[in-house]
C-alpha cells in the first residue's frame, strides 16, 4: 500500500532524510492541488521515488511549508519540484484507478464491496489524469488487462507475469530528450516494475497459499501451496539481486538531479533491505505502516 | 567537446592527486566488467570513452615539456559478448541480430518451427530472454544448455553469471561487506601483536 522503494534511513544524511520527507510531502501536494484533498491518500513511496528519478538535473526545489492532515499542529515543509512531480500525481491515479478496476473485476466479494465505490469516487480524478497522460494512461490498462488474463491461466512463467507490470513501470518514461537517456530511464524503471512484481509476489506468498489466490511463485516453483524452499529463496533472492544491479547501471549513466543521495541510498541499500525483510517475513511492516526506519535486522 | 574537468568532476584547481582519484572512481565505475551482457555497454563505452580522454587531456595540458608519465587505462575485458561457437547458418544469423540489438526479430527465428533444440538453441534463447530482462526464464535456458553441453565454455559462463546474479558496480561507500576501511588496519595491528607475543614480528615498525 505505501511502498516497497525506500531509502535505508540509517546510511542517510539527516538533511537528506529530511529532503526525502519533504519530496514525499511534495507529491502529496501535487496530489492535493491538481486533484483535491482525497487524492492525498494515495501517496505511495514508489511514486516519491519515480517523481524524484524524473527530475531535471538543473531543477532546484523550491521548500514551501504548508499544513498537513497527518500533522494538524505543526506545518510541514514540502519541495515544489515542478513537471515531475505532477507526472508522478498523474500517474498516482491512473495506476490506483486501474487497480481498483481490477479488484472490482476479478477480485473476491469483500474486494468487490471496496474496490467498485472507491473507483467510481476516483473516476472524476482519473478522466482529468488520463487527459493528462493519455499514453500512460493507455499502457496501464492494457498490460492490467493482460497481466490479469495470465494470471486467470495460472501461468508458469514468473518473468511474464513480471514483464507485464515491468512495462508499466516503464510506460513512465517519458521526459528523455535523446535516445540514449530513453533507454537508460526505460531499463531502471523496467527492472524496478519487475523488482517490485517478485517482492510482491514473496511478501504475498503465504496469504495467496493459504486463500488460494493466484501468485506467481506457486506456479513457477510447482510448490502446491507449501513453504518455498531455501534453493527457491536462494534464485529468488539472485533475480532480484540482478535486477538491482541492472537499475543501479542504468542510474551510473543517468545525468544526476539533486536528489541523487537519495534516490542512490535507495537504489543500492534501500531496495536490498527491503527484499532482506520480505525474505524475513516483515513485509507486513511494510505494507501498513509509512515508516522508513525499519533496519534489517 | 566537453571541459574535461566537469566531465571528471573536479575544479580546474584540483591537485593532480585529486584528478587521478576522480579519474581511478569513474574508471572502476564505468569498467566493461560492471556492464558485461547489459543492453546499456554501448553507453557505458561511451561513458569510459569520455572519460579516458578528458583524463589524457588534463596529465597533458598539465605536462612539463611535452611528454608525460602515466595517461589513461586500456580496458583488457570487452564490454559486449563476444559471439563465437559453432557456424551454424541460422544460428549466425540470430547471434548477428542478438548482437544488432533487433530482439524480437531473433526471438522469432529461434522460435520458427523445426529448429532442433539443442544446447545452442537453449544458449541463443537465454541470451534473448536475458536482452529482455527475463533474468529468470534466461537462466532456465543456459541451465539447459549447460546440461546437455557441460565442456561449452561460453554456455557455462552465461550460467555462471546468472547464478551470480550479474557482476555489478558499487560505490565503496554502499559495499556489501560488512568490513570498514578501518577493519584491515586494525587486524594487521592485532596479528602483529600477536606475532609478537609469540616470539616473531609481523610489522617490524610497531
Amino acid at each position: 500500500m505505501f511502498g516497497y522503494v525506500r531509502p535505508y534511513k540509517p546510511e542517510l544524511k539527516v538533511k537528506e532524510y529530511e529532503m526525502f520527507r519533504a519530496a514525499y510531502c511534495g507529491l502529496c501536494w501535487s496530489l492535493k492541488e491538481k486533484y483535491g484533498g482525497i487524492a492525498r491518500y494515495i501517496i505511495n513511496y514508489d511514486l516519491t521515488f519515480l517523481a524524484m528519478l524524473l527530475t531535471e538535473s538543473e531543477c532546484q526545489p523550491e521548500i514551501c511549508r504548508g499544513r498537513c492532515p497527518a500533522s494538524p499542529c505543526r506545518k510541514k515543509q514540502y519541495l515544489k519540484s515542478g513537471d515531475a512531480f505532477e507526472f508522478a500525481a498523474d500517474c498516482s491515479v491512473i495506476l490506483t484507478y486501474w487497480k481498483l478496476m481490477d479488484a472490482a473485476r476479478d477480485g473476491g466479494f469483500k474486494e468487490k464491496l471496496v474496490s467498485l465505490p472507491t473507483a467510481a469516487a476516483l473516476k472524476g480524478m482519473y478522466r482529468k489524469a488520463e487527459k493528462a497522460q493519455p499514453e500512460f494512461a493507455a499502457a496501464a490498462k492494457r498490460l492490467l488487462e493482460e497481466l490479469s488474463e495470465l494470471e486467470k491461466a495460472n501461468s508458469p512463467s514468473l518473468d511474464a507475469a513480471a514483464d507485464k507490470f515491468a512495462k508499466i513501470l516503464e510506460a513512465a518514461a517519458v521526459g528523455a530528450d535523446n535516445e540514449a537517456d530513453r533507454r537508460i530511464l526505460s531499463q531502471l524503471l523496467y527492472h524496478l516494475g519487475r523488482y517490485i512484481y517478485i517482492i510482491d509476489a514473496i511478501d504475498d506468498y503465504d496469504d495467496d497459499s493459504k486463500s488460494g489466490s493466484y501468485n506467481p511463485l506457486i506456479y513457477r516453483f510447482e510448490t502446491g501451496g507449501k513453504k518455498l524452499t531455501e534453493e527457491q529463496r536462494e534464485m529468488l533472492e539472485t533475480t532480484l539481486r540482478h535486477s538491482e544491479g541492472l537499475i543501479s547501471s542504468a542510474y551510473e549513466l543517468k545525468n544526476k538531479n539533486v536528489y541523487d543521495p537519495i534516490l542512490s541510498n535507495i537504489i543500492y541499500l534501500g531496495l536490498d533491505n527491503i527484499s532482506q525483510m520480505v525474505f524475513q517475513g516483515r513485509g507486513s511492516e511494510l505494507k501498513y505502516t509509512n515508516t522508513i526506519h525499519k533496519s534489517r535486522s | 567537446m566537453k571541459d574535461p574537468y566537469s566531465v571528471l568532476g573536479v575544479s580546474p584547481g584540483a591537485s593532480d592527486e585529486e584528478v587521478k582519484k576522480a579519474y581511478r572512481d569513474l574508471a572502476r565505475k564505468y569498467h566493461p566488467d560492471n556492464y558485461h551482457d547489459n543492453p546499456l555497454a554501448d553507453l557505458a563505452q561511451e561513458k569510459m570513452k569520455e572519460v579516458n580522454e578528458a583524463y589524457d587531456q588534463i596529465t597533458k595540458s598539465r605536462a612539463q615539456g611535452g611528454s608525460y608519465t602515466g595517461g589513461s587505462y586500456s580496458s583488457g575485458s570487452s564490454y559486449n559478448r563476444a559471439y563465437s561457437g559453432n557456424a551454424g547458418g541460422r544460428n549466425t544469423a540470430v547471434r548477428s541480430e542478438i548482437k544488432s540489438g533487433n530482439i524480437g526479430y531473433a526471438e522469432q527465428l529461434l522460435k520458427q518451427p523445426g529448429i532442433p533444440h539443442d544446447a545452442e538453441w537453449n544458449y541463443l534463447m537465454g541470451s534473448v530472454y536475458q536482452c529482455k530482462g527475463w533474468l529468470d526464464e534466461a537462466r532456465r535456458y543456459y541451465q539447459t544448455a549447460v546440461s546437455m553441453d557441460p565442456n561449452n565454455p561460453e554456455y557455462a559462463s552465461a550460467l555462471r553469471m546468472m547464478t551470480m546474479g550479474g557482476g555489478f558496480y558499487r560505490p565503496a561507500a554502499y559495499s556489501r561487506s560488512s568490513m570498514d576501511n578501518c577493519d584491515c588496519c586494525t587486524t594487521l595491528c592485532a596479528a602483529d601483536c600477536c606475532c609478537e607475543c609469540l616470539g616473531g614480528d609481523l610489522i617490524s615498525c610497531c
